[in-house]
């Protein structure tokens, strides 16, 4: 903090010049005084910046792409004084885009009975984090400064938009019927679903939907299976060209869930290694979301078309729907 | 936080309450005690005797203080409460005008008067009103003290209560106290550390002036309460009574003297462009007894002298004539052009006495100012003629040496000349032993001037001197001007006492009569002074001379501190020329002490009594007796002033090298702060079209440094200037991204020195760092 720091040095220079240049009892009051202002100052603050702690959150936790979100900074203090000045590093990471916007920032005079808040900007749906270090905490007159711990990161999830879009059109008999429960399936299940008959084991029953359902689902092996809408996307590419993507995604996904019908989605993870989810529900298809926007998604990357074994490797039948940015991109392959 | 919470706030509104009142009333203590406690005058003036009454003040000061805080702490009109007490104050002032008008002249007549008496380079406000009586003068003075304590309340509680600036309340109340301080004075303590724990606490809070009102109303309290204790410890730590500084001060004063001197003595080896000319510089100074207060030296080193003989050297700078209102100063030009013209030029009288001597033994002394004090050469009595001229220094007048610019090291030959006691005719004609024709010659022509130009006495003065001469038995007349010399010294010696700090004459005073009267304490100057204004009303030539004096030793280097500089008296000789005569006591010269490793008895001349080139004295000031510096900052009279050193309170010129640059460093970072703070409330203002117009003003600036102006900016300006609407949040910001799209641009592109220079004044994007929590980042 130069410009405290800078002008201190000179007035304490030109109290010593003065002292020694001048008879006047003043003179050495005026040094004394001069280097004893940093100590009174440091009186006063210290047990405040010793107890300083700084907390992030976000408010809302999670919101659509283009609303508007709050970080916010509470600071917590042992005392009732204002700390004089905080100065921190935040840097806020869109973990999907890999966006990085750093800023640095200096409260003066901060409270703690209210928080700091900022804007969050959402341009482009991630999942966004917000971290703060180089924390110091400086004393009344700006001189003398102290780290603070780091505190934990706070997390906001920028969701799509979803496009309205109406439920693809399925073959026939794709899925459970509307009328009967939606079973959940995906690739490698050989397994179709039924109401729980007396004498089914207990270790067939389906725990997850009989809860769900409020009656005892069992599986049943070697059953004639129906097959699964599979969503699947090439995640990669620019922000505006993963909003569109997934906008179209979650839209999709939307109606089939409007509409009762589970269905999964697939795309290549960083690895090159596929990623399934299976959403059966809303609380699946959070999940299903916060997967696709937490990881980064590369400006290059494999298409899954032209890594067929993902495809290859699911057991049972699926019906797969390509998802892509550019219009009309959605399709069964 | 609200607007209205923010007034609301008990703490808060307590907080500011009491800075208030500690800082007016404070002020007023301080200020009263400052300046009134003083006689300035044979009655005691009206601000001695508002001084004497000070809960006339304290109180409505601090009536004054709430009065302004309340009204700029009012959550809502508070532009037109204070609006309704300046209203109030300017009818006070329509009322009490001719008081207010009259207090103000005392009032600063008074302030400057008692600054002008410590410090000796200060200048007096004249204000003479018609006859006042003391009661009318009270009553002015107390009328203006009132007004400009309640216009200072006023601008103080802005300060205090709506910028919360501390540095805005140090500039409002500081000035007043500053000449009483810068003159040494002392306030009382009680009101002035009120006044400093007022300072102290608003910069303690400065960083959270904006935060949350009941905080820092809290923190506001807790600071005063600290500044309170730790100024009440620090005047109990160090006590006022018995302060002496401290012998490491002394030490590095001595050393950053010596410093700056070498930092000068280097800078001034260079003569510029013009290496074909050269220059001299010359003595056109004064000595001023008006304003000669007590002196003080820091012993730093003003002249290196070397001779090849020992004992006592006077060396002079130059001699004043005209003594007129206690002042002493050259002779006008116009005295100089009947006795001078190219053909016959004036012969130069110090080289008189070495006229046409051949025998005798030659000495040589080079002195190194390397105090760079004054602006003529010091130099022995008794030149060997043209011995100036060959080191390189130049006769000027019949005064003194002219400097030759850069040069600081002289050596100069010189004489043994000393007419012996009574070796005169009926006529105080010197009866030379031997052929002295030349000398004779050249002083016979010089006499008349002499005659003419240095027995000028001012008229209050001569009857008093007259008298005291013949009352002790002096008449001059058939008793030599040199014995002459040595009875006024001796009687100036028995009436008065020689006291370096004896404080300056009372405003309008003589100071020769003054001191020789009613003080009689005083040094060199006012000695010299003395003794010269009593040969002339004997008739007797005689003229003030300043310079140095030195205990040498034969072909070793010695030092000569600024406690050395001194004055003394020169009297006419007809036949030999000008005479050099101490007529100081010996108690002038006890702090000499003798150089390490040498006797005191070595010190004794080691030349023939009549070969040492020393002032002829009544107290013949032995070896270990010392000189006392005589002072004046600019005149080569008070040499100590001439040397640079440290007048009583005066300006110490040997700090300028390293106080300019700091200030202008200093300068110029404030006014980068200034600029960039006035461009960032520009930009940033309240009203978007102002900071739009702003903005665009802006960027036309910055077409000088080769910068452009957008089209939209422009399109968006004209919006701002012309339409009817206001311009959105959207359309600023536009226009303040093309202001740091421009200024990126500019910065990048520049060379590298015009780019240090953009960026210092025009680079920085005067974002602010600190925003309140309310606000947020």
């Amino acid at each position: 903090m130069a410009v405290r720091r800078v002008p201190y040095a000179l007035v304490l220079a030109g109290a010593l010049l003065f002292h020694i240049t001048n008879e006047n009892y003043l003179g050495q009051f005026l040094l004394a005084l001069c280097a004893a202002l940093p100590l009174l100052s440091l009186a006063l603050s210290l047990p405040g910046m010793l107890g300083c702690r700084l907390t992030l959150s976000a408010a809302p936790a999670a919101l659509n792409r283009g609303e508007e979100g709050r970080w916010l900074l509470a600071v917590e203090s042992p005392t009732g004084l204002p700390l004089a000045r905080l100065a921190l590093r935040l840097t806020v990471e869109n973990l999907l885009t890999g966006q990085t916007e750093r800023r640095r920032l200096a409260l003066s005079g901060v409270a703690r009975r209210r928080p700091v808040e900022f804007a969050a900007p959402t341009p482009h749906c991630g999942l966004l984090e917000l971290r703060a270090d180089r924390l110091r905490v400086f004393d009344c007159l700006g001189l003398i400064s102290l780290p603070v711990p780091r505190p934990k990161p706070a997390r906001l999830l920028c969701r799509p938009v979803p496009l309205p879009t109406d439920p693809p059109a399925l073959p026939e008999g794709l899925g459970f019927p509307s009328s009967g429960p939606a079973a959940p399936r995906g690739p490698g299940e050989d397994y179709d679903l039924r109401a729980y008959r007396p004498g089914d084991p207990m270790r067939s029953v389906h725990w997850k939907l009989s809860s769900k359902w409020d009656q005892l689902i069992v599986r049943e092996r070697g059953a004639s299976t129906a097959p699964l809408p599979l969503l699947t996307l090439d995640r990669f590419g620019g922000p505006e060209e993963l909003d569109r993507l997934l906008d179209k995604l979650l839209g999709l996904s939307q109606a089939l869930l409007r509409s009762q019908r589970p269905h999964g989605v697939l795309w290549l993870g960083r690895d090159g290694q596929p990623q399934l989810r299976t959403v059966s529900d809303w609380k699946d298809q959070q999940d299903c979301l916060l997967a696709l926007l937490g990881e980064p998604a590369p400006p290059e990357g494999l298409r899954l078309d032209s890594r067929p074994e993902p495809l290859r490797g699911l057991e049972g039948p699926v019906f797969p729907i390509h998802v892509a940015a550019e219009e009309g991109g959605a399709g069964h392959d | 936080m609200t607007e209205q919470e923010s007034r609301l706030s008990p703490l808060s509104v307590l907080g500011d309450g009491l800075l208030m009142v500690c800082a007016l009333t404070g002020l007023t203590g301080s200020f009263l005690s400052l300046y009134g406690g003083y006689r300035l005058w044979p009655a005691a003036t009206a601000l001695d005797r508002c001084a004497a009454r000070p809960a006339s003040f304290l109180l409505p000061a601090a009536a004054f203080a709430l009065a302004a805080l309340a009204a700029w702490s009012l959550p809502r009109l508070r532009g037109a409460a204070a609006g309704g007490l300046a209203g109030l104050w300017l009818t006070a002032l329509a009322l009490r005008w001719t008081d207010a008008v009259r207090g103000a002249g005392l009032t600063v007549h008074a302030v400057s008067a008692l600054f002008a008496q410590r410090v000796s380079w200060g200048r007096v406000f004249q204000y003479a009103p018609a006859s006042l009586t003391p009661a009318e003068e009270l009553r002015a003075v107390t009328a203006f003290l009132l007004l400009a304590l309640a216009a200072l309340a006023l601008a103080l509680g802005w300060a205090v209560a709506r910028a919360r600036r501390w540095w805005l309340a140090a500039l409002l109340t500081l000035p007043p106290l500053l000449p009483g301080l810068l003159a040494d004075l002392y306030p009382s303590w009680p009101p002035f550390m009120a006044l400093c724990a007022c300072w102290c606490a608003m910069l303690l809070c400065d960083l959270c002036r904006w935060s949350a009102p009941s905080r820092r109303g809290a923190l506001t309290l807790a600071a005063l309460a600290g500044s309170a204790l730790a100024l009440a410890g620090l005047t109990s730590a160090l006590p006022r009574e018995g302060y002496t500084r401290p012998q490491w001060a002394l030490d590095l004063e001595k050393n950053l003297q010596d410093a700056a001197a070498d930092a000068v003595r280097f800078l001034s080896g260079f003569d510029g462009p013009f290496l074909n000319t050269i220059a001299y510089e010359g003595g056109t100074e004064e000595a001023d007894l008006a304003s000669a207060g007590p002196l003080r030296y820091t012993g730093r080193t003003v002249l290196r002298v070397t001779a090849d003989c020992g004992g006592r050297l006077y060396l002079r700078g130059a001699s004043l004539a005209v003594y007129e209102d206690g002042v002493w100063t050259p002779l006008p030009q116009e005295a100089y052009e009947a006795y001078s013209s190219p053909d016959a030029p004036m012969a130069f009288p110090l080289y008189f006495p070495a006229m046409g001597q051949t025998d005798g033994p030659a000495y040589t002394v080079t002195v190194d100012n390397v105090g760079r004090s004054g602006s003529c050469v010091y130099a022995p009595y008794f030149l060997t003629p043209l011995a100036a001229e060959d080191g390189g220094a130049l006769p000027v007048k019949d005064s003194y040496l002219a400097r030759r610019r850069g040069q600081w090291v002289y050596t100069l030959s010189f004489r043994d000349a000393r007419p012996p006691v009574r070796a005169y005719s009926s006529d105080g004609t010197y009866i030379a032993a031997g052929s002295r024709d030349l000398r004779e010659e050249a002083a016979r022509r010089y006499s008349p001037f002499a005659y003419e130009h240095y027995l000028d006495v001012p008229e209050d003065c001569r009857e008093e001197l007259i008298r005291l001469c013949w009352d002790n038995g002096i008449y001059g007349g058939a008793d030599g001007p040199i014995e002459t010399a040595e009875q006024i010294a001796a009687l100036l010696a028995a009436l008065c006492e020689y006291d370096q700090m004896a404080e300056a004459p009372p405003r309008g005073a003589d100071p020769v009569l003054y001191f020789l009267t009613e003080s009689r304490r005083g040094y060199c100057m006012h000695f010299a002074s003395t003794a010269v204004l009593m040969l002339r009303t004997l008739g007797i030539p005689a003229r003030y001379v300043g310079g140095f004096t030195a205990d040498a030793v034969p072909n070793r280097q010695v030092r000569v501190p600024d406690r050395a500089a001194h004055a003394w008296a020169e009297v006419w000789v007809n036949g030999f020329g000008w005479y050099p005569v101490e007529v100081t006591p010996a108690a002038a010269f006890a702090w000499m002490e003798p150089e390490a490793g040498v006797e005191p008895s070595r010190l004794l001349p080691s030349l023939p009594p009549e070969v040492t080139p020393a002032p002829t004295s009544t107290p013949t000031p032995a070896p270990s007796q010392d000189p006392a510096p005589s002072r004046g900052p600019e005149g080569s009279a008070p040499p100590a002033g001439a040397a640079g050193g440290p007048g009583p309170g005066g300006p110490n010129l040997s700090l300028f090298p390293i106080a300019v640059p700091a200030g202008a460093v200093l300068a110029l970072w404030l006014t980068q702060r200034l600029v960039k703070r006035r461009r960032v409330r520009r930009l940033r203002g309240p009203d978007p079209n102002r900071a739009a117009l702003d903005a665009y003003g802006y960027l036309l600036r910055l077409k000088r440094w080769g910068g452009a102006v957008d089209g939209r900016a422009e399109e968006l300006a004209q919006k701002a200037r012309f339409s009817q609407h206001t311009l959105t949040g959207e359309e600023l910001d536009q226009l303040r991204a093309l202001v740091d799209r421009e200024r990126a641009r500019l910065s990048g592109s520049l060379p590298l020195l015009p780019r240090l220079a953009f960026r210092w004044f025009w680079g920085t994007p005067g974002k602010k760092s600190g925003k309140s929590p309310e606000n947020g980042p």
